[in-house]
């Protein structure tokens, strides 16, 4: 058994963290609450040491007062903190937003249209290849809404769900292995690192 | 001043950045590194976003008396508390600040979710019904990945993995290709939008 | 209690009692199924898919002990999904410390910082010569996501600025051939969301660095496409994922010791078998009950 405070302050926490599943009590809200407060201190500290300093503080100190611009830009996100001032913070949101996408969408083209459709476009016509490109047409045309969904438009479009259910039983399938994953760790924990059961 | 100009920066913005892609002259390219310093620490500010959503929602449950106030003290206290000492003993290993995250902040994020392991079970037990042929087809193929994605099922046959791979390369990919490429021009669409500042969503309501 | 066609109240069945099972049974039938495999292992060999294999491979390819190469491992998750992801770093962090490839950690979320520092101490218990700033290093965090990967195109030095604790790059002689992507072999991103889709359309697309991912079960079988199209160039797919990369380790004599994934494989057969066993019952129970009515 572990004699380390920290991992029996990790322990307890753990269990009234499953102490839910019994049913909701006091013990799992002090617990998600504190959770909660420890995550938001954590970004803080990170914050200061990682970007604060590195990135405003010692250019300054440095000479380079050029960082100050971007920095005003920046406090501008405090204004939310003020009702009559919180308009402010469209500024900064502007700025970010704007040369994000328009860097993005240059990129996005390349990456998620042309090189996903040319590699759509296989040259083998091996039988797994052909039920592969029909696949990718059919998905399609389920999700192509300014057509109504009859005919030949429907049928591809029914053909194109039997695709999709194959794809979410495989999600679904591995999305279980996720959950149990989760768990298994916490068990993982509580056997080992506290208890000392297991190797 | 309060809508129009953030409308303007913000096209200006993405027409500039639309267009540098297309030009690799080292100006542009000198006006493209700038520009991603500036964002960077632009960027650090933002996190004021999260810190006013956590006090106003707290601050405001503990002002009101509101019904379990008293569990609102709880984040405030430790937000101060951790970030104070992540700021005056540093962030290095073996810090205070360090163990709060390893033996508090950890656990307890990885068992909060943990509990999804039950509710899967559980949500599986009641709701996987097979009562329509497509509900059977996923039904299947979920069975077939279940069982052979972990070691038992290649233990009581070899050639399930190869089986599980195709599906994985050929059906299943076929869909979720087709969904990738949705989602490729919401991004392109949702981007332009904002650009020509079509999509407002991000002004807010706040000082019309 | 269901009634018949004639309205008489009838008991209720095996069938009908099952359908109304408590939740409560569910859960401590999972928690059976994990607790007693630990306890009691099976040790069932586990197969190697071929996007690990991938991974493998790229990752051993990269020069040894060369200060113009470099692997970045970019630990892009938070504590929530940690256990299927925090293996695969262990995993990736032992097998350059073992070929003595040098490797750097970042994050593009806050909290990965900290996970990757969890990492690197978990590595180090089995390889406890590596030192820090020479062997690897854990970058800084940095705010801004897709911006951070295209500034590490342009020059990773400036990206960071410092480590992980605030100290200045300059005193790491890791990083002092490192200059962008062109020193960086691979990279790999080690995510539950979408930020391997950020590697792809801006590192890879725009700087032609090759992505490999390690991603959590959920998002596993949205890999496949990027995988066949070549922008990522080796997936680790989930706790599976985790453990193969463990096994291959240790068939490559990279390590010794058995990884947290691998031991976790005997209570995930076990519980897969319980839930198909859940589905298949519950699924019996409904046809016999909506047969009577």
């Amino acid at each position: 058994m572990s004699t380390n405070i920290w991992v029996w302050i990790a322990a307890l926490l753990t269990l009234s963290v499953y102490s839910f599943l019994y049913k909701d009590n006091p013990i799992y809200r002090f617990a998600e609450y504190l959770f909660i407060g420890t995550s938001v201190g954590y970004s803080i500290g990170f914050l200061y040491w990682n970007a604060f300093i590195p990135r405003i503080v010692r250019p300054v100190q440095a000479g380079d007062y050029i960082v100050l611009i971007p920095t005003f830009i920046g406090l501008l996100f405090f204004a939310r903190f003020t009702r009559k001032w919180t308009w402010l913070v469209r500024y900064p949101i502007a700025i970010s937003l704007g040369i994000g996408a328009g860097i993005s969408i240059p990129l996005t083209i390349q990456a998620g249209i042309f090189r996903q459709l040319q590699a759509t476009m296989v040259g083998d016509f091996t039988i797994s290849n052909i039920i592969m490109v029909v696949g990718v047409i059919c998905t399609l045309f389920y999700f192509f809404f300014s057509l109504e969904q009859k005919g030949v438009v429907g049928g591809v479009a029914k053909t194109g769900i039997w695709y999709i259910m194959i794809a979410f039983g495989a999600i679904f399938g591995y999305t279980v292995m996720a959950r149990i994953a989760l768990f298994v760790s916490r068990v993982q924990f509580l056997l080992h690192d506290w208890l000392g059961i297991i190797k | 001043m309060k809508r129009t100009f953030p409308l303007v920066i913000c096209f200006g913005g993405g027409i500039i950045f639309i267009i540098q892609f297309f030009i690799p002259h080292p100006v542009s390219k000198a006006i493209y590194d700038e520009a991603l310093n500036w964002l960077i620490i632009v960027s650090v500010f933002a996190f004021a976003i999260a810190l006013e959503s956590l006090f106003r929602v707290h601050g405001t449950k503990i002002k009101r008396r509101k019904p379990g106030w008293g569990f609102s003290v709880i984040p405030l206290v430790a937000c101060i508390t951790v970030g104070a000492f992540g700021i005056i003993q540093g962030v290095r290993e073996g810090t205070v600040f360090m163990k709060v995250f390893h033996y508090i902040t950890v656990p307890m994020s990885a068992t909060v979710f943990s509990l999804l392991a039950f509710y899967m079970a559980s949500a599986a037990f009641r709701a996987f019904r097979a009562t329509t042929t497509r509900a059977t087809v996923l039904l299947i193929v979920a069975f077939l990945v279940m069982f052979g994605r972990v070691p038992i099922g290649p233990f009581v046959w070899k050639g399930l993995p190869d089986i599980i791979e195709w599906i994985f390369m050929y059906p299943s990919m076929a869909a979720t290709r087709g969904i990738a490429l949705g989602v490729g021009l919401g991004i392109i669409g949702t981007s332009l939008k904002i650009i020509l500042g079509i999509e407002k969503g991000w002004l807010g309501g706040g000082g019309k | 209690m269901i009634e018949n066609k004639t309205n008489k109240p009838q008991r209720d069945g095996f069938w009908e009692k099952l359908s109304k099972l408590n939740r409560r049974y569910i859960y401590m039938s999972v928690g059976i199924c994990v607790i007693v495999p630990l306890l009691i292992r099976m040790r069932l060999p586990i197969f190697i898919t071929p996007p690990t294999k991938s991974l493998y491979n790229v990752v051993d390819k990269i020069p040894p002990e060369d200060p113009e190469n470099m692997l970045i491992i970019s630990f892009d998750y938070d504590p929530s999904v940690m256990p299927e992801l925090q293996p695969m770093g262990v995993a990736l962090l032992k097998h350059c410390f073992a070929k003595k490839i040098r490797v750097a950690c970042m994050s593009l979320t806050v909290m990965g910082i900290g996970l990757a520092e969890m990492a690197t101490e978990k590595a180090k218990e089995e390889f406890p010569d590596v030192k820090y700033g020479e062997d690897y290093l854990i970058f800084a965090w940095v705010p801004g996501w897709s911006i951070v990967i295209l500034k590490m195109g342009e020059n990773i030095k400036e990206t960071f600025m410092a480590d992980y604790a605030g100290k200045s790059l300059d005193e790491f002689p890791i990083v002092d051939k490192i200059h962008n992507y062109e020193q960086v072999p691979a990279l790999v991103c080690l995510t539950g969301s979408s930020t391997y889709l950020s590697w792809i359309t801006y590192a890879n697309t725009r700087y032609n660095e090759t992505i490999c991912t390690g991603i959590t079960g959920v998002i596993a079988p949205e890999i496949y496409p990027w995988l066949q199209s070549g922008q990522i160039s080796g997936m680790l797919g989930g706790i599976k994922g985790a453990a193969e990369y463990e096994i291959l380790l240790k068939k490559n004599k990279l390590s010794k010791v058995e990884g947290t994934a691998s031991v976790a494989m005997d209570p995930q057969s076990i519980t897969h078998l319980l839930i198909m066993l859940f589905i298949v019952l519950a699924n019996i129970s409904y046809f016999v009950i909506r047969r009577k009515k």
